[in-house]
């Protein structure tokens, strides 16, 4: 019984990894994919509070209050004011690298930033302040793959820490999920 | 005697008025906002619970200063989104539907898993019924061709049921409020469904130049983000009215 556990756990583990492990003997040698954008943990230590930005590709919303939240994916957050519907103003563009995700409590912002949780203050929206960062909090997040499936350039964190992914041609590539 | 008796009438009408006061405060103090249904991030509480792609992470923010990680468990592979709905946390993954119960903040405690075929599934609840989208053949998901709107029967939360189904075209993020039930679908459109008979979605509307990834319906309003920008509408009336729209700009 435990050598059959231990063959399942086995095909369970192999079968986990295939996902991101070399596959060389099908690996193309010029194929479109994703390659991994890196910055180093000192840049992305970095928030600002930006003049207000055009959307690019708006992403996942948050409303509190009468201020509105739009994602834009892995590099921060427009801030509107929203108190009429009928015409959001923009208010600021707040860079948080590779950030996904805010939530917000009591004038509290929260977001993620490189596995970072960051806690912002927001009382005033025009002047964001940084009050705490709580380091390697979610490590494992959506940006150590593309967001695409297919075939991709292995993430190699020596380089830093992934902070987004770009289309390109790859020659060899060595994963694929 | 009766000056006493005023002046005792003053003081409580007094205090009265300084206990709205203090409720109001704490009314504000309590002040959560709103996620769209593909949030990782959810807030109950002194609580913040985070999903990455493999565990439900809770952080103690009672003092926003110095946020505490209290506790982490893993779930299983693909998790995408978290939508906090009455003590209970619904976390949508790649092959599955999670309740998990927070009465202790601390111990989130897993009530039931719902495993679905392989497809990508944001959900959102309310009253005895989680709305679930199932999408297959684009990005991340699967190239399966499965597109379908479930609805579960949460009133036994440790065993939930599919008790309806719709299909759909490419569905993304989903919102629900009182009878209203919007789904993104993606560059489809936007669709409106009547729910009130829960289990039978009856669509009501389809916006087909509205392309749609993520809803927040608001009491009246609603937010849309798609790939073309930010589009506001007012649901109040059928077909929804929109009053505002930002364009995106390459």
């Amino acid at each position: 019984m435990k050598k059959r556990l231990f063959q399942v756990f086995c095909v369970s583990v192999s079968l986990f990894f295939s996902c991101n492990k070399p596959e060389s003997k099908l690996a193309p040698d010029e194929v479109e994919g994703y390659k991994p954008i890196y910055a180093s943990r000192n840049s992305t230590n970095q928030i600002s509070q930006l003049s207000p930005k055009p959307l690019k590709n708006p992403g996942k919303i948050y409303v509190y209050g009468n201020f509105l939240f739009v994602g834009e994916k892995g590099k921060g957050v427009h801030i509107f004011n929203n108190t009429n519907p009928s015409n959001p103003v923009p208010l600021s563009f707040l860079e948080i690298p590779a950030n996904s995700d805010i939530a917000i409590k009591n004038d509290y912002l929260y977001a993620d930033s490189a596995g970072d949780l960051l806690v912002m203050n927001i009382s005033n929206p025009n002047q964001v302040t940084l009050v705490s960062r709580l380091e390697n909090v979610t490590p494992n997040t959506n940006f150590q793959i593309p967001p695409e499936r297919g075939f991709f350039e292995c993430v190699d964190n020596s380089k830093g820490i992934v902070v987004a992914w770009e289309k390109t041609i790859l020659r060899k590539p060595k994963c694929r999920y | 005697m009766k000056k006493i008796g005023i002046f005792l009438l003053a003081t409580l009408l007094l205090s009265a008025c300084g206990m709205q006061d203090s409720n109001m405060d704490t009314m504000r103090s309590n002040n959560v906002g709103q996620a769209g249904s593909l949030a990782r991030f959810a807030i109950d509480g002194n609580r913040l619970y985070v999903v990455d792609k493999t565990s439900l992470i809770t952080i103690d923010i009672s003092t926003p200063n110095e946020p505490k990680k209290t506790h982490q468990t893993n779930i299983g592979l693909g998790i995408e989104t978290i939508f906090p709905y009455q003590n209970k946390l619904f976390i949508g993954s790649e092959d599955a539907v999670y309740i998990y119960d927070f009465s202790n903040p601390d111990r989130p405690e897993l009530l039931s898993r719902y495993q679905h075929i392989t497809a990508c599934d944001p959900v959102v609840a309310q009253g005895n019924y989680a709305y679930v989208t199932l999408r297959s053949g684009s990005g991340r998901c699967p190239r399966r061709n499965i597109n379908v709107l479930e609805v579960l029967d949460i009133s036994n939360p440790r065993n939930p049921q599919v008790v309806g189904s719709v299909n759909m075209l490419n569905p993304h993020g989903l919102g629900v409020n009182g009878n209203n039930l919007f789904v993104c679908e993606g560059n489809f459109g936007l669709k409106r469904f009547d729910i009130s008979n829960p289990t039978q979605p009856q669509q009501i509307e389809f916006l087909q130049d509205v392309a749609s990834f993520d809803v927040i319906p608001r009491s009246q309003t609603l937010v849309v983000t798609g790939k073309n920008g930010l589009y506001q509408f007012d649901y109040s009336q059928i077909p929804m009215q929109q009053l505002s729209f930002i364009s995106v700009q390459q």
